[in-house]
């Protein structure tokens, strides 16, 4: 090591602390090192696809180093249980440390369930590379896509995740997106897909398909299917499906009854407001019999 | 203290990537396997406790005869494979498991750390066994300090 007296020197790796660390590194080195990366990778390669391949695997073995190290220095050795928690943690924090920065955004893929975005104008790995117009969709991103699926991979969320070029009206450059698949398995754990996305964003859902659902009812009958399916590891759409279905009769059912409440008892009724009680009863049976 | 305990690091898949025997008493007989007889069928149960909390030290959660395992869970948990760190393996009196279990909270802190700075190695591929001769005398330099 090339070192003035002042750094200690340490016989052994182990014996380092492994605290904050330096927190910069030169630019133009990393664009360097990059820069060879890519290239040495171009000739040991015959197509675009493998290229991109190799600087993922290349990106997946510091993101799961990352991963590790961050979660030991940053916060305190806790780890991410929930989806949400883990893609806010690779939005924030771990851009933060790599980049110098928060990423620009984290999106939820419309069409899909289990896809979301996180976008980026100008990603740093790009920002001394140029493309040749003959290798059309490569993206060195790539290796940043591969950063990002080794932290995922490694804590338990595995995902494909790829990094694309948006063009952008108004920009010169286009944008960057990292796209971010999760596997099957994320949706049908136990902690899964369904039951991490909050319920503001259920409701979205529920309310596009329904459109008059009781907002209320929706969100007690999920917590307590949600407590239940973690319990029993039942696959949470199949639950979900029938508690829709199940809700549609009853808001029937309930319309009904109420006339027949208001026909009958006019200044007697018992029950002051028949609508909600049919939905509270049909949730804690549902609770009851999940159990 | 007449205790043996039995340190293993589980990574992926349930493959033991270090396993050492700590501890002052006497090695018995058929220690070897039936500690990681033991440890092999905790692994499941930390599976399942490691997603719902997100602390990473998980105290005493199996016992067999007298036998208890402690846990620490390291960040690689996968949805099919369990990725524990730690199956500790000891057999103290009851009376004496708290101030054990703070020991043994330091002891898998430090050796946490430990690992972080051997997966840090470019050339080390996680995953597979670790091999250094300095990790293991500081993990054993560790259990003497802190068991």
């Amino acid at each position: 090591m090339i070192g003035a007296g002042k750094i200690k020197q340490y016989a052994n790796i182990l014996e380092k602390p492994l605290g904050k660390g330096k927190q910069e590194v030169s630019l133009s080195a990393f664009a360097f090192l990059f820069s060879e990366l890519v290239q040495y990778n171009q000739t040991q390669v015959d197509n675009i696809s493998e290229l991109e391949t190799r600087l993922e695997d290349a990106g997946y073995a510091v993101g799961a180093r990352v991963l590790e190290l961050l979660c030991h220095r940053e916060k305190g050795n806790r780890r991410e249980t929930r989806l949400l928690g883990i893609l806010s943690f690779v939005h924030s924090t771990v851009w933060k440390v790599l980049f110098g920065k928060v990423a620009d955004s984290l999106e939820k893929g419309t069409e899909h369930e289990d896809e979301y975005m996180i976008s980026e104008k100008e990603l740093l790995v790009n920002k001394f590379i140029s493309i040749p117009k003959d290798m059309g969709t490569f993206h060195c991103g790539a290796f940043v896509a591969g950063i990002v699926r080794g932290v995922l991979d490694n804590a338990g969320f595995p995902a494909v995740v790829t990094a694309h070029f948006v063009p952008v009206e108004g920009q010169q450059r286009p944008r960057t997106t990292i796209l971010i698949k999760f596997a099957e398995e994320v949706g049908t754990s136990p902690n899964s897909l369904a039951s991490n996305i909050p319920s503001l964003t259920k409701v979205w859902y529920c309310k596009e398909k329904q459109g008059w659902v009781d907002y209320h009812a929706w969100v007690s009958l999920e917590f307590s299917c949600r407590a239940t399916a973690g319990r029993e590891a039942v696959n949470f759409s199949w639950l979900v499906g029938l508690m829709e279905i199940s809700m549609l009769c009853i808001i029937l059912y309930s319309t009904v009854v109420s006339d027949m409440f208001v026909d009958e008892s006019v200044g007697k009724s018992q029950i002051a407001d028949p609508k909600p009680f049919p939905t509270l009863v049909f949730a804690t049976a549902i609770g009851a019999i999940s159990l | 203290m007449t205790s043996t305990a039995c340190f293993i690091i589980a990574s992926r898949n349930d493959i033991p990537i270090y396993e050492a025997e700590v501890g002052s008493a006497a090695k018995r007989e058929d220690a070897a396997q039936l500690h990681q007889f033991i440890l092999h069928a905790a692994l499941d149960i930390v599976q399942d406790l490691a997603w719902t909390t997100s602390a990473m030290f998980l105290k005493a959660i199996d016992r067999f005869n007298d036998l208890v395992v402690t846990t620490r869970s390291r960040n690689r948990n996968k949805g099919k494979a369990p990725t524990i760190k730690v199956d500790f393996l000891t057999n103290p009196p009851v009376t004496q498991s708290l101030t054990l279990e703070h020991g043994i909270k330091s002891f898998f802190q430090e050796v946490h750390e430990l690992y972080i700075k051997i997966l840090l190695n470019p050339l080390y591929l996680p995953g597979s066994r670790i091999t250094s001769s300095h990790f293991d005398t500081k993990v054993r330099a560790l259990a003497r300090k802190y068991l």
